[in-house]
């Protein structure tokens, strides 16, 4: 369904399904197909029971379709080994969510080193340097030792952008990323998840019911009733 | 098992969470104390029991045979028995003693060996000590009292006079004996053995051991007197030893019985209610032990799950950032673990303050005036690894569950707040 095919798709959802079972069968998502380029910024709207969090799960390898295949750089990821699922997570995802879930018990800084350290603690410190410019370069230089309660609303989100990007990521996956925000900050946010992403070349996949949020992205996918209602390029900035 | 990850994410979360942190830690602390402080009160009155009976006598006694009185008819008929219808076989009770003793000392000896704290001879019988009208059955014993006090220790019990070097014609009683009697010291009393004979000797030394059997019923006499008084010429009555472990007594006693030709019994024959009591009370303090383990067990259970459910979201984003159910597991058995092992240390250090002090707490005696020991305690090092092992383990064991819940938490379930 994709409208056009880039060389070296980064990710490749065919023909992806769910269904969840239960006492009573239900299908949330069904023949998704759509194919995600190295850098490109996606976002996924939809009314509320439209499959977004659903795609978003099984995108986020948290969740395995029932039919279909995800491949993700090369490698099929539709039905991973849940330590095999969170080695991918740990290695080639990075997650942004509608609230920050920062841990209370770390500093600024070493939440967003938090993916590193699940990782092995050398790499913390390996990417503690890179870590203290990303926190800099969205305004928080001078917090790095606050605990989570001591940033405002705004600064918790940065700090949950940075660690997004912590371990390098080929993917990046926002989920109402500003939805907890009021309108000025989540502009704000936005643009430094933006930024960020296009400057270290990642790709983002952002769920939102947000359209106007939406319609800055490279990319709109509408889903309606668990399909894919539409895929368009967004006439933004970084239109190609 | 511990990587920096989740050393450092246990850590922090217990610190984070004081008030959790100590209320766990306290339920450790708690039952570390109680389990080292009963097993110790209760150890100590045990020693103090088995003290109170073993003290003042030997653990294992020597004697001769007791001759049975056997029917003709179960003899069974030799050639040249010498019994024939109508002779009566004559029981010579009295006269049970022991010639020519000294080869068999070296023999008991050279048996107990190891287990042998000491051994003497002893000449005893039953007497009865008068002073003027009044006539008091006693024990009469026959002892070189620089032995014997080995095994009733009555030299640093002395009220008055003296027992080492105790002379012929001298003899030294109890306190209790000597108030009965109405005598001091200096003076003379009469001693009628049970064979007849009469003796006056000396009252050279007043004890107060504290044992009532002792200070109200023995008379000690050098051997020799006790030897003529009981009319056995240099023979001896038995031995008496004391084994390094009480409570081996009994094992001590059975193999000299299978080496040697005499009666042989042991202090935990004479004290089986004793004993059986000693065990109901080992029994019930085992089960306080048992009990404390698994309420503190299940609290420190309790007290981590309520933690672990207040840290879902955390545990469902740390699990979207890639860790593993075993890292989440690890967090949070590193944390059963170092509560644990907090718990057990400040509780060792409890028992210890509280048993320091009930250890200095003192009664004065009303008889005797004597201060002794308002509780006994007997600290093991056993009863210390027992305590901090159990709440390690329990430790441990209590967070297996909240942590194989943590383990289990669905990211896609708790990061939504579903």
């Amino acid at each position: 369904m994709s409208t056009s095919a880039p060389p070296s798709p980064l990710l490749v959802l065919d023909a992806v399904g769910k269904v969840y079972t239960g006492e009573i069968e239900t299908r949330a998502l069904a023949d998704v197909s759509f194919a995600v380029s190295p850098g490109e910024f996606l976002a996924i709207v939809g009314s509320s029971g439209s499959g977004k969090t659903t795609l978003l799960n099984l995108l986020g390898l948290l969740d395995t379709p029932s039919e279909g295949r995800l491949v993700l750089d090369g490698q099929d990821a539709s039905r991973l080994e849940p330590d095999e699922a969170a080695r991918v997570r740990r290695e080639r995802l990075g997650f942004i969510f509608q609230f920050h879930y920062l841990l209370p018990e770390f500093s600024a800084l070493e939440n967003a080193l938090m993916p590193c350290r699940v990782a092995g603690n050398d790499r913390a410190e390996r990417e503690e340097p890179r870590m203290r410019a990303l926190l800099d370069r969205v305004g928080l230089g001078d917090k790095l030792a606050k605990r989570p309660h001591q940033l405002s609303g705004g600064e918790q989100q940065r700090v949950a952008i940075v660690r997004a990007l912590a371990n390098d990521p080929l993917l990046v996956l926002a989920d109402e990323p500003t939805g907890n925000l009021d309108s000025r900050n989540a502009d704000e946010v936005f643009a430094l998840l933006q930024a960020l992403t296009r400057e270290a070349g990642k790709a983002v996949i952002m769920v939102t019911h947000d359209h106007e949020l939406a319609e800055r992205a490279d990319r709109i996918i509408t889903l309606k009733d668990g399909r894919v209602a539409s895929d368009v390029r967004s006439p933004g900035p970084k239109a190609d | 098992m511990a990587t920096p990850f989740t050393l450092s994410v246990a850590l922090r979360q217990l610190a984070y969470n004081r008030g959790q942190t100590l209320l766990t830690i306290g339920v450790v602390a708690t039952s570390v104390t109680l389990i080292i402080f009963i097993s110790s009160l209760i150890n100590g009155l045990q020693v103090r029991i088995v003290n109170n009976v073993t003290d003042s006598i030997a653990h294992v006694r020597i004697m001769p045979e007791e001759r049975q009185p056997q029917a003709l008819w179960e003899r069974e008929s030799a050639e040249g028995d010498p019994l024939a219808v109508g002779r009566v076989a004559k029981l010579e009770q009295r006269q049970r003693k022991i010639e020519g003793w000294q080869p068999w000392l070296e023999r008991i000896r050279s048996l107990v060996r190891d287990d042998l704290l000491t051994l003497v001879p002893s000449t005893e019988g039953s007497a009865v000590i008068s002073r003027e009208t009044k006539r008091i059955p006693a024990r009469l014993l026959g002892v070189v009292p620089e032995d014997y006090n080995r095994i009733v220790d009555i030299q640093s019990n002395l009220v008055s006079g003296r027992f080492f070097a105790l002379n012929g014609g001298e003899a030294a009683i109890g306190l209790r004996l000597s108030r009965d009697l109405g005598v001091s010291l200096g003076d003379r009393v009469r001693l009628l053995s049970a064979e007849g004979n009469v003796s006056n000797v000396t009252v050279a030394g007043i004890f107060d051991t504290g044992f009532g059997s002792v200070d109200g019923g023995a008379v000690f006499v050098p051997v020799r007197d006790a030897q003529s008084l009981l009319g056995i010429g240099n023979a001896i009555t038995g031995f008496g030893l004391k084994v390094t472990d009480v409570f081996e007594a009994e094992r001590v006693a059975g193999e000299l019985r299978q080496q040697l030709p005499f009666r042989i019994e042991s202090w935990m024959q004479d004290n089986e209610r004793t004993l059986s009591g000693l065990r109901a009370q080992s029994g019930s303090s085992q089960m306080i032990v048992a009990f404390t383990t698994l309420s503190a067990g299940l609290a420190i259970a309790a007290l981590m799950v309520m933690a672990v459910t207040n840290k879902y979201r955390e545990i469902g984003i740390l699990k979207a950032m890639g860790a593993s159910s075993r890292q989440i597991l690890r967090i949070f058995t590193l944390q059963g673990l170092i509560l644990s092992l907090i718990g057990a240390l400040l509780g060792t250090l409890a028992s210890l303050g509280l048993l320091a002090w009930l250890g200095s707490l003192k009664t004065i005696s009303a008889t005797t005036g004597k201060a002794s020991d308002l509780f006994p305690i007997a600290l093991t090092l056993g009863n210390f690894l027992i305590g901090n092992g159990l709440a390690l383990a329990t430790g441990f064991f209590a967070s297996l569950y909240p942590a194989w819940r943590a383990s289990r938490v669905d990211p896609i379930k708790v990061i939504r707040g579903q």
